[in-house]
């Protein structure tokens, strides 16, 4: 028998009280976890979808700004686009060492096994040879875009892989990396590859392709070159344009972002202080129905630091078990349902990696250990060392 | 102990005598203050002296709220007096450290509370264990010799075969008794009993002070006992009343 053979005995044997603790801490680490995933998974989107691109500008038709970063993100078709001319004048302009264009066709219906299980995939028609986001994700794969292959997003995946497109049989040859957004349910095709897609009534979707005209242009700097001062000369070289740098490409939704991350602060903090004043009066409460144990304890020799001690032990098994609680429920959910939660939030989100992860919940397991052991300290404190508050 | 009952304060009498023993626990002018409300105070305790002496079973009558258990308290140094000393060894008790009062308490005091005092997430002889835990290391009685006196004292008591059960799983009396063999675990050289008698049957009673009395003669055990059963006036060798925070000696024909 020890200190903690009797904090355990002393939890089994006030079941109520033990449960309403450990609920209180599962509370805490459980807000703690899941908005810090939401805000991290979000973040680490944003992150892997700024990797993905692989590019310093992105220049589409002025103010289609906002358009061309829901485009990017979300996967929207995007309208207006640039004619050949100026895709060529963007690729003359000082400090560009290489542009690829990228042109957004349309949406297609892929079959799922049921019918039911069909959606719609955006079709992004881009040159293999200059492009800066597929291109070098193939080579590093010592693979090649053939005509009739299709390189999709991570979230389709056929039955087959052959995908049938306005009639015609495509191939899939890979699927790319899962960015959390509807870029994830994107076909990508060589310009080759589009033209024979379009024929008879969709031949209009390449009319303006087949002219060298795009939706997008993906720019990299010379390694030299200011990406700013290159937008600027863009800017100036190149009318009817705007190019986006790559950090701004995504401020609207990182703006969003840390809106929300801010009420989920509040929201966090708020759920935080609840419960460790909930706590601190159910250990505030234990603590005066006690004042015969710790009398009988200390009758019996123990030192006034052994019942402190005897009391705080108990606190912090009791937040240890709802942290891991708070943990074993929350980040499962986060995995299953974070489509529903990127729905619900009308943001991207990917759950953060596996390190993160255990990163976060050693971060939530000691944030809950210091509150729930704050919040028992005081009570603990005047029953353990002070003796009047037991014998009189 | 019986016949007429003449009352004289315990601070009139003489500390020493040429018969007695070396005290074990001297109490000298000592008062103990309460706050009652903000600003009020009763004073449980009203300066009071007591030598007692190895060997003694001092019986403490007197009615609810006369400061019996105040006593008790203070004597066992759970409880810091107002105004007075208590000299265990001829030292005053709130002259040690924390940690050297628990090892008085632990070491040479064994203390029977008037409620029902087992820890109730404890098994019998899990709560006559539970002093060894609180014992200094080089005192400590580890493992096999531990359980097999908690398991003598136990079987003392009649309870060898309630070793494992849980409090609520005992009666009172059985509770009692187990309280009172966690109290001689350690083998204190004072006992105090604050109403060890209290809500049991007349048999029941019976048995415990008949016990207590065979302890107190064999091992030469000191008892302090408060009491409200006036009956039990005849096992004790000194009889003292309190009475508003006073205590006086009651010499009987």
């Amino acid at each position: 028998m020890n200190l903690l053979g009797l904090a355990l005995g002393n939890i089994r044997d006030n079941a109520f009280r033990s449960c309403l603790v450990l609920l209180c801490a599962a509370l805490v680490v459980g807000f703690v976890l899941s908005t810090t995933m939401i805000s991290l998974g979000a973040r680490r989107d944003v992150e892997e979808s700024e990797a993905l691109l692989g590019a310093d500008l992105v220049v589409v038709s002025q103010g289609a700004n906002t358009q061309a970063e829901t485009a990017l993100y979300m996967g929207a078709p995007e309208g207006a686009y640039m004619s050949g001319d100026t895709v060529r004048e963007v690729g003359t302009v000082r400090g560009v060492s290489a542009i690829a264009p990228q042109f957004f066709l349309a949406s297609v219906t892929i079959p799922g096994p049921s019918s039911s299980d069909a959606f719609d995939a955006l079709l992004v028609a881009f040159d293999p040879d200059t492009d800066l986001t597929i291109g070098p994700w193939l080579a590093d794969r010592n693979q090649r875009l053939e005509a009739n292959e299709v390189i999709a997003g991570a979230d389709i995946s056929p039955q087959s892989r052959r995908i049938e497109v306005f009639g015609v049989e495509l191939f899939l040859k890979d699927n790319l990396a899962r960015t959390g957004t509807d870029l994830d349910r994107a076909l990508f095709v060589s310009t080759e590859t589009a033209r024979k897609l379009a024929q008879g009534e969709t031949a209009a979707l390449t009319a303006p392709l087949l002219e060298g005209a795009a939706t997008t242009i993906l720019v990299e700097v010379d390694r030299d070159a200011d990406a700013h001062e290159v937008a600027l000369q863009i800017i100036q070289d190149v009318p009817g344009v705007s190019p986006i740098e790559a950090p701004g490409l995504f401020r609207s939704l990182r703006d969003e972002m840390r809106g929300l991350v801010g009420v989920s602060i509040v929201v966090m903090v708020g759920a935080w202080l609840l419960s460790v004043v909930i706590v601190g009066l159910i250990f505030a409460v234990s603590a005066n129905e006690r004042r015969r144990e710790v009398t009988v304890l200390r009758a019996l020799g123990c030192s006034r630091p052994f019942v402190f001690r005897l009391l705080l032990t108990e606190a912090s098994l009791l937040s240890l078990a709802g942290a891991v609680l708070g943990i074993a429920l929350v980040a499962p959910g986060a995995y299953l349902w974070q489509e529903q939660i990127a729905a619900a939030l009308e943001i991207p989100f990917l759950v953060p990696s596996a390190v993160r992860l255990l990163e976060l919940a050693g971060v939530g397991i000691a944030l809950t250990l210091v509150s729930v052991a704050s919040a028992a300290a005081i009570p603990a404190a005047r029953l353990g060392l002070d003796d009047s508050t037991i014998t009189e | 102990m019986q016949g007429e009952e003449h009352t004289v304060l315990a601070t009139d009498l003489p500390q020493t005598s040429g018969e007695r023993k070396q005290p074990v626990i001297a109490v000298q002018g000592v008062s103990k203050t309460y706050p009652l409300g903000r600003r009020s105070t009763v004073e449980a305790v009203r300066g009071i002296s007591l030598s007692v002496a190895e060997g003694e079973f001092v019986m403490i009558t007197g009615r609810s709220g006369s400061g019996k258990t105040t006593l008790l308290n203070l004597m066992a140094g759970l409880t810091h007096p107002t105004s007075g000393r208590i000299l265990v060894d001829g030292e005053d008790l709130w002259g040690l450290s924390d940690r050297q009062r628990s090892a008085y308490r632990n070491q040479r005091v064994g203390f029977i509370f008037q409620f029902p005092s087992l820890i109730a997430s404890l098994t019998a002889i899990e709560n006559v264990l539970l002093p060894t835990m609180f014992a200094p290391r080089n005192r400590r009685l580890d493992g096999g010799p531990a359980r097999q006196r908690a398991e003598e004292l136990l079987g003392v008591v009649g309870l060898s075969d309630k070793l494992a059960a849980r409090p609520r799983q005992l009666s009172a009396g059985q509770q009692k008794r187990a309280v009172i063999a966690r109290a001689l675990m350690n083998e204190p050289s004072l006992l105090l009993a604050d109403e060890p008698t209290a809500d049991l049957d007349e048999q029941t009673e019976q048995e415990i002070v008949a016990f207590l009395c065979q302890v107190q003669q064999t091992r030469n055990l000191t008892i302090v006992m408060v009491t409200h059963a006036g009956e039990l006036l005849r096992v004790a060798t000194r009889a003292m009343e309190m009475s508003e925070g006073t205590l006086r000696e009651r010499i009987d024909s």
